[in-house]
């Protein structure tokens, strides 16, 4: 349940950065992704793909919230580009959301 | 049977035993589902649940004997895994109800609770997962609104994406009883601050609430007007119906861009993040400001005109008032470097197979925000070391018939004038006979000498003690003790060891409360100017002329005899043909005479250091730059004091050497017929 | 053999193959040190004496906010402490020091000016025939008839150096405080 031999999720491209979370999004694997997430913050251009994460907790889900804040306060375009049952979940337990990519954008 | 199952996956969270939590985690999603209503309990469930109930028995039992190997996953678990994880499907309906239910927005006054929630920055850590109670909380009733805070960390660079820095400020709809709705939180109240408002409570109690909130009592009774929490009777405004958390939670593109909610901004209320380096500025530019007024105090005095003088020692008063706000900006709490530990001692003790308790003491006492980083390395090692080489294993403890498990205790607190911080633990306590031995191995004992206790203790200290030899995983890592002393030295502290075979060490660190400005007192000794720290003078006196040893160096106070340092000794000087003067100096339990020639008066002394030249100068701490724009001299008390005592130790040894000696050759020379 | 006896020379006006150096007295022997050392040269100042420290280190001074201390080259030559003049004044040199350049003051007598010595003037330290460390000499010369020694600051003045050696006097002086000996 750790990400322990999951390469880098930070793919940056030109103008844009791709975290690819996968595994656990919770406080057993923060501290590990905490760097890379910030490093995504670069980029103008953010994207977050949460389709490959199985467990998110409130620990997990509170660092994707400072990313989206600063990003936000950086001016940054940042959108989770795929959208994920039990994040959602979570987001609405608290009343928060995240912006989301537009469905124009996903397509090849 | 959830909270339960709950209580032991945040508890197995502690420890991480991954495969405790794993299978108590599926367990709990399973248990979750059921309570909402989205499971219906049947016969199959009821029996997979006691099955299960029985391996986490099971398991428990294996953790309790062998902590440090991870449950062989059998295949009775793999079966009740993947048995519940059947069971744990994200249908489509629990994403539904697991969001609030966008039940009709109640009149403020018709019945909603109030609950207002900020989590202890050691939730996480903790093991306790806020959307639980969020959770649990709907299913007393609904909430009809809900706001989330986020506290953005200072910089990104060096926070812990592990505390807790999330609050909550909600509104639920509940016909449940104030004692259902407040268990919700039965196992953070202690920590976190939970404040539950029931229904139709009054404006004020929103009012007092605020004030207790801290910041800005108006920005948050705005906040909760706005979201319609505030009883409409005394409202200035017209009372706003609470947002639909349906639209809140909608997703993204539906909503333009500007009407977008997004985390409240804590740091907007109550915060301001500035630059280190201009607080820095600030802090330097008072400094000079203290200087230049003390100039200016000397000149007006010198004018002999009184309106002049009050003028300026008003001035001076201000310029006083001024400094102490400018360092108390650079003050923080020093649960800035506490937080560190919990996680930190967890992932030691895990490693070492060890049962530790960590208490954190005073977490609130506030240091000065220079020192923080540079406290953090050395109190780390020493919590390091306390673990490895302290603490012993559970069996060992359990044969001495104390608890399995160890006692860590970080405790800080104020006195005279520093900031204390303590470590403890409960452990094995220093052994002294090995440290001599060491000592002695590495060439670092000097013959023939009794050391005291705490001397031998000290020795953990020097350069060369601690060497590979004791280097493992933990501690080691080819830092010393000596590395640590020199950090707090470094910071104008001083470290001490308490220890008690077989019960345990405190090594209690002692920092000045700033590194700046200090309160100072003026003294000369041979026309040169001195300051001695204010806050560690008791008093001053005259020299006496009786009730004074000097053969020891030791003078009576009131009670008790006290060491003395005469500074013109001390700095060579000849003796003074003057009357002189005692200043008593105190620090901790520590106090000896200092003599001076004259005492001046109190001044304000900005602290700067003497360079790389005067390193191994002991008893001065630094110098400051006086209203005349010459340099005095800082004493070092802690050392001075330190001198004081080691030496009189020795002489009064000596006298009763030479006393005894003299007493044989008296009664020698009796027997002798003259 | 060129001698420059005008003390107006200015800094930058030598060029190629000359040294702006200020010649001052210590004892009955003249010395210079090379302009580039010399960040300043101010008025004697009363030094704040620093207790427990070798006589060479006078003490220290404010030079507007910082702390400098002072050397005696005198004392550091291992000769008697230099006598404050009325017109005695205080050089801040620049020292290289492991990471940094650190400030040192040295007093200086009132009888000083800056000499342009042309580099082929300057002949190599001596094996014999002064009383210094050849190592502090970076070398010999003459100006206006005199003998001067040219002074290799970064040795003489060396901080690691003057660190040690205040390291050693500050040490034995505190522990034979502890045992009880005036020192």
């Amino acid at each position: 349940m750790l990400v322990a031999d999951i390469e880098s999720p930070l793919h940056i491209e030109g103008q844009e950065a791709t975290l690819t979370l996968q595994g656990d999004l919770t406080i057993f694997t923060v501290d590990a992704l905490k760097d890379d997430i910030f490093l995504a913050l670069n980029c103008p251009r953010i994207r977050v793909s949460l389709d490959a994460v199985t467990d998110i907790d409130s620990c997990g889900l509170q660092l994707l919230l400072m990313l989206a804040r600063q990003a936000q306060d950086l001016g940054r375009d940042f959108a989770l580009s795929q959208s994920h049952p039990e994040v959602d979940a979570l987001l609405a337990l608290y009343g928060l959301d995240l912006p989301a990519q537009a469905a124009e954008e996903s397509a090849p | 049977m959830f909270r339960s199952a709950h209580t032991i996956k945040g508890s197995a969270g502690l420890f991480a035993l991954d495969g405790l939590i794993a299978f108590t985690h599926v367990m709990e999603n399973v248990l979750d589902r059921m309570r909402n209503g989205e499971l219906a309990i049947d016969k199959p469930l009821v029996a997979l649940l006691l099955a299960c109930n029985d391996h986490l028995r099971h398991m428990l039992a294996h953790y309790r004997s062998e902590p440090a190997t991870p449950f062989p996953e059998d295949a009775e678990h793999r079966r009740l895994l993947t048995a519940l994880e059947a069971h744990t499907q994200f249908a489509p309906t629990a994403v539904a109800s697991a969001a609030p239910c966008p039940a009709a927005p109640e009149n403020s006054e018709s019945g909603n609770w109030h609950l207002f929630l900020r989590y202890h920055p050691d939730l996480f850590q903790h093991g306790f997962d806020p959307a639980s109670f969020l959770r649990y909380l709907g299913k007393h009733g609904s909430i009809v609104h809900i706001h989330t805070r986020l506290e953005m960390p200072a910089t990104l660079q060096d926070f812990d994406p592990t505390t807790c820095r999330l609050s909550n400020e909600l509104a639920l709809h509940s016909q449940a009883s104030a004692a259902d709705i407040a268990a919700a939180f039965e196992f953070i109240q202690d920590d976190s601050e939970i404040d539950i408002l029931p229904p139709a409570s009054d404006y004020d109690a929103f009012v007092a609430l605020a004030a207790r909130y801290g910041g800005s009592p108006e920005t948050h009774l705005a906040r909760w007007r706005e979201a319609g929490y505030l009883p409409s009777a005394v409202s200035t405004a017209p009372p706003v119906q609470a947002p639909m958390p349906s639209l809140e939670a909608a997703p993204m593109q539906n909503v333009p861009q500007e009407k977008r909610r997004s985390v409240d901004r804590v740091e907007g209320s109550r915060f301001i993040r500035i630059e280190a380096a201009k607080l820095d500025a600030l802090i330097n530019r008072v400094g000079e400001l203290v200087i230049s007024t003390a100039s200016s105090r000397m000149r007006a005095k010198q004018t002999a005109d009184s309106d002049m003088i009050q003028a300026v020692e008003v001035l001076s008063q201000l310029v006083e008032g001024i400094r102490d706000d400018a360092l108390n900006l650079r003050m923080v709490p020093i649960s800035e470097i506490f937080n560190r530990f919990p996680r930190m001692v967890h992932d030691v003790s895990a490693r070492l197979g060890k049962e530790i308790e960590l208490d954190l003491v005073g977490a609130d006492t506030e240091i000065d925000k220079s020192m923080i980083e540079k406290l953090t390395d050395p109190l780390m090692h020493i919590v390091r070391n306390a673990i490895d080489h302290g603490i012993e294993d559970a069996e060992s403890r359990l044969a001495q018939g104390k608890p399995a498990r160890g006692l860590l205790r970080l405790k800080a607190y104020h006195d005279t004038g520093a900031i204390v911080v303590d470590i403890s633990d409960d452990g094995r306590g220093m052994n002294k006979a090995a440290i001599l031995a060491k000592a002695q191995e590495r060439g670092l004992l000097a013959e023939g000498r009794q050391l005291s206790d705490p001397e031998v203790y000290k020795l953990i200290f020097l350069p060369g003690f601690s060497t590979a030899e004791q280097v493992s995983d933990i501690s080691g890592r080819g830092v010393g003790m000596d590395v640590v002393r020199r950090n707090i030295e470094a910071l104008r502290g001083e470290i001490e060891i308490l220890s008690t075979a077989g019960q345990g060490s405190t090594l209690r660190i002692r920092l000045p409360l700033t590194l700046a400005i200090i309160d100072g007192f003026h003294v000369e000794v041979g026309g040169s100017s001195l300051v001695l720290p204010l806050d560690m003078m008791a008093e001053c006196m005259d020299m006496p002329s009786q009730q004074i040893s000097r053969e020891t160096r030791q003078i009576w106070l009131r009670d008790t005899w006290i060491p003395y340092i005469s500074l013109r000794e001390l700095f060579s000087l000849p003796p003074s043909d003057e009357p002189e003067y005692v200043v008593v100096a105190q620090f901790g339990q520590t106090t000896a005479g200092i003599i001076v020639d004259r005492l001046i008066g109190d001044i304000q002394a900005v602290i700067k250091p003497l360079g790389s030249l005067f390193r191994s100068l002991r008893g001065v701490s630094g110098s400051t730059i006086m209203g005349n724009g010459r340099l005095a001299l800082i004493l070092d008390i802690p050392q001075l004091i330190q001198l004081a005592l080691k030496r009189e130790d020795r002489l009064v040894e000596q006298r009763q050497a030479s006393l005894t000696e003299h007493s044989i050759a008296l009664a020698n020379s009796a027997t002798r017929p003259i | 053999m060129s001698m420059h006896e005008n003390g107006r020379v200015p800094a930058n006006d030598g060029g190629e193959g000359v040294a702006h150096c200020v010649t001052f007295v210590l004892g009955d022997e003249m010395f210079a040190i090379s302009i580039h050392h010399i960040r300043e040269i101010i008025e004697y100042e009363e030094i704040t004496t620093v207790p427990m420290m070798p006589v060479f280190i006078r003490g220290i001074i404010n030079l507007r906010g910082a702390v400098v201390p002072v050397v005696d080259l005198s004392a550091r030559f291992g000769r008697p402490l230099s006598e404050i003049k009325p017109g005695t004044c205080i050089a801040i040199l620049s020292i290289e020091g492991n990471d940094a350049f650190s400030l040192l003051g040295i007093l200086l007598d009132g009888v000083r000016e800056v000499v342009e010595i042309p580099l082929d003037a300057i002949e190599p330290a001596p094996s014999f025939g002064t009383r210094l460390r050849s190592e502090f000499i970076q070398g010999i010369t003459t100006v206006a008839g005199r003998f001067v020694i040219l002074l290799n600051v970064q040795k003489a003045l060396s901080v690691n150096e003057l660190s040690e050696l205040a390291d050693e006097v500050s040490r034995a002086h505190w522990s034979d405080a502890l045992a009880g000996e005036t020192p």
